[in-house]
């Protein structure tokens, strides 16, 4: 079955949302900005787990 | 001598049976109930749903771990509850069929000193006529051998899109009332990537069908980052990224039935709609596992132990109140049921308060309410919880304080990936701080400084680092108490 682009109360664009900069989207894949992510990424997972609670 | 009795075999369940056998003398005994033979790691069913990993990749059985360990292993499902015995005998109980080949249907009562059920969820189908892939018109992810089939389904809809066919896929929620946005989110951008890979994307329409009332809910009312001296919402987060990748979308929705090719659903007007589709993946909403409950003398307290929606009742507060009137202390801390200090329900398996994001009904009296999610890390931290609380009271006396976690109080992590590949991957890393929103301390509901998210590449790297050390934990191998839940 072939089917043909919707109609019908489907959202196609969020004119209010912010789209990345080509630059923006490039330091999402640059291996070294990505490296350093990683970690931080990882240290905010860890100190979440290592506070445990929020008292 | 204790016997210890921990129905599900899950993150939740999973979890408290490696600590308490860690925690525990070996006169005590640890014995986990479970219909299933292997352990599943769900987050990456989603990676095996697009075939970019096998079902071997994502589970491993279970019998030889427990044997290593020196944990009993019933494969079982478990069908009622006795918590004060039977007539013979006012030990606690629970009847079990087993689903071993070798004794499949066949009945047994097992005796428990402390019960932790972490049954986790019944997928629900049946609540949407037509959904679901045995014999339903929809495929899912929620299992690994469901996954394998989504894979198969995929792969036909990527070789019809190479054939020159326009091909419509539609991924996401399947009623009202369904949870794990998280993980629908994440296929259809898994979806979504491998269509752009296979150079097929111009020929394909994405859609993402929620009950979720706006993008970036995910069952938890939405959240508020702080980024680059900004607040941001996660509507907005969530919307650029559909922008991004150009994936549409139908929000407040509740799917009503599914047809072949057909999802016909309503939306929060009240207005009813059918959407075509070629290919498509729809999480069904879960309930609780079928399981009774009887006192001593046979009679029925099923509604005594266990909510509606077939959920254990702990330490909640169930109270039925508007939603302007919900707290964060209205949340569990021990996990305990009310009344039976030696019963506890972890994971999926206890009954939530109420939903945290708002529910809403539609004029024709349909609820479309996102049931709050509480699986993975909060599963697996609630589950060593109830282990650390019966380890105490098995070595301090039944009288030895509970201890305590909330998930008003609890942080989570939530990598969602939106792409596989080492270096074409990426993923949506969101940590919040609480997981319900305590909106006595926290203007926006949330601690700002622990409520994050991110899109990139670093995060499909986190995924896949959490795909083997989870499995490399579950797996009990050395040092696996070092890894967190």
């Amino acid at each position: 079955m072939t089917t043909q682009p919707t109609a019908g109360p489907v959202i196609t664009k969020f004119p209010s949302a912010p789209v990345p900069t080509p630059l923006t989207l490039a330091m999402r894949k640059n291996l070294l900005v990505q490296a350093a992510r990683f970690v931080a990424i990882d240290a905010r997972i860890m100190m979440m787990v290592l506070k445990g609670h929020e008292e | 001598m204790a016997r210890v009795l921990i129905l599900g075999a899950g993150v939740a369940g999973h979890t408290a049976a490696l600590h308490l056998r860690r925690l525990l003398d070996k006169e005590h005994t640890v014995t986990v109930v479970t219909p299933n033979s292997k352990w599943n790691w769900i987050p990456s069913n989603i990676w095996v749903g697009v075939g970019r990993m096998s079902k071997k990749d994502v589970v491993f059985p279970l019998a030889p771990v427990y044997k290593r360990k020196g944990i009993e292993y019933v494969q079982a499902k478990a069908v009622a509850i006795r918590p004060n015995g039977d007539a013979d005998d006012p030990t606690g109980a629970v009847d079990v069929v087993y689903t071993d080949p070798g004794r499949s249907g066949q009945e047994a009562r097992l005796r428990f000193d402390y019960l932790i059920n972490a049954t986790g969820p019944k997928l629900r189908f049946e609540a949407t006529q037509g959904l679901g892939p045995h014999g339903g018109h929809t495929v899912s992810v929620c299992t690994a051998d469901h996954a394998t089939e989504a894979a198969e389904k995929f792969a036909q809809c990527l070789e019809r899109a190479r054939a020159g066919e326009h091909q419509t896929v539609v991924v996401g929620m399947g009623h009202g009332t369904a949870t794990c946005q998280g993980a629908a989110f994440e296929y259809t951008f898994n979806v979504e990537h491998e269509l752009r890979e296979a150079g097929v994307r111009d020929n394909t329409e994405v859609i993402y069908l929620t009950n979720e009332a706006e993008l970036g809910d995910f069952g938890m009312g939405g959240m508020t980052f702080q980024q680059r001296g900004f607040t941001q919402s996660s509507q907005l987060w969530t919307e650029s990224l559909f922008n991004e990748r150009d994936v549409h979308a139908i929000v407040g929705a509740h799917v009503e039935k599914v047809e072949p090719g057909v999802i016909h659903y309503e939306t929060l007007d009240g207005s009813h709609y059918t959407q075509q589709f070629d290919f498509s993946m729809l999480i069904p909403p879960f309930g609780g596992v079928d399981m009774k409950a009887y006192d001593r003398d046979g009679s029925d307290i099923t509604s005594e132990i266990f909510a509606p929606s077939g959920f254990m009742k702990v330490d909640a507060n169930y109270t039925a109140k508007p939603f302007e009137e919900w707290k964060a202390a209205d949340w569990p801390e021990t996990y305990e049921v009310p009344g039976h200090p030696n019963m506890f329900a972890a994971g999926i398996a206890f009954a939530p308060p109420h939903q945290i994001s708002r529910p809403r009904k539609t004029p024709n009296g349909t609820m479309i309410a996102p049931a709050p999610p509480r699986t993975g890390m909060p599963s697996g931290v609630i589950g060593k919880t109830c282990a650390l609380t019966v380890a105490d009271r098995i070595k301090n006396g039944p009288g030895a304080p509970a201890h305590k976690v909330s998930l008003a109080k609890l942080g989570a992590a939530c990598v969602a990936s939106a792409g596989a590949g080492l270096r074409t991957g990426s993923a949506a890393t969101m940590t919040v701080y609480p997981v319900v929103p305590d909106w006595d301390r926290h203007p926006t509901g949330r601690n700002l400084r622990g409520t994050r998210g991110e899109l990139g590449l670093a995060g499909h790297w986190v995924k896949l680092m959490l795909h083997y050390l989870f499995i490399y934990k579950a797996k009990a191998l050395p040092g696996w108490p070092l890894i967190p839940e």
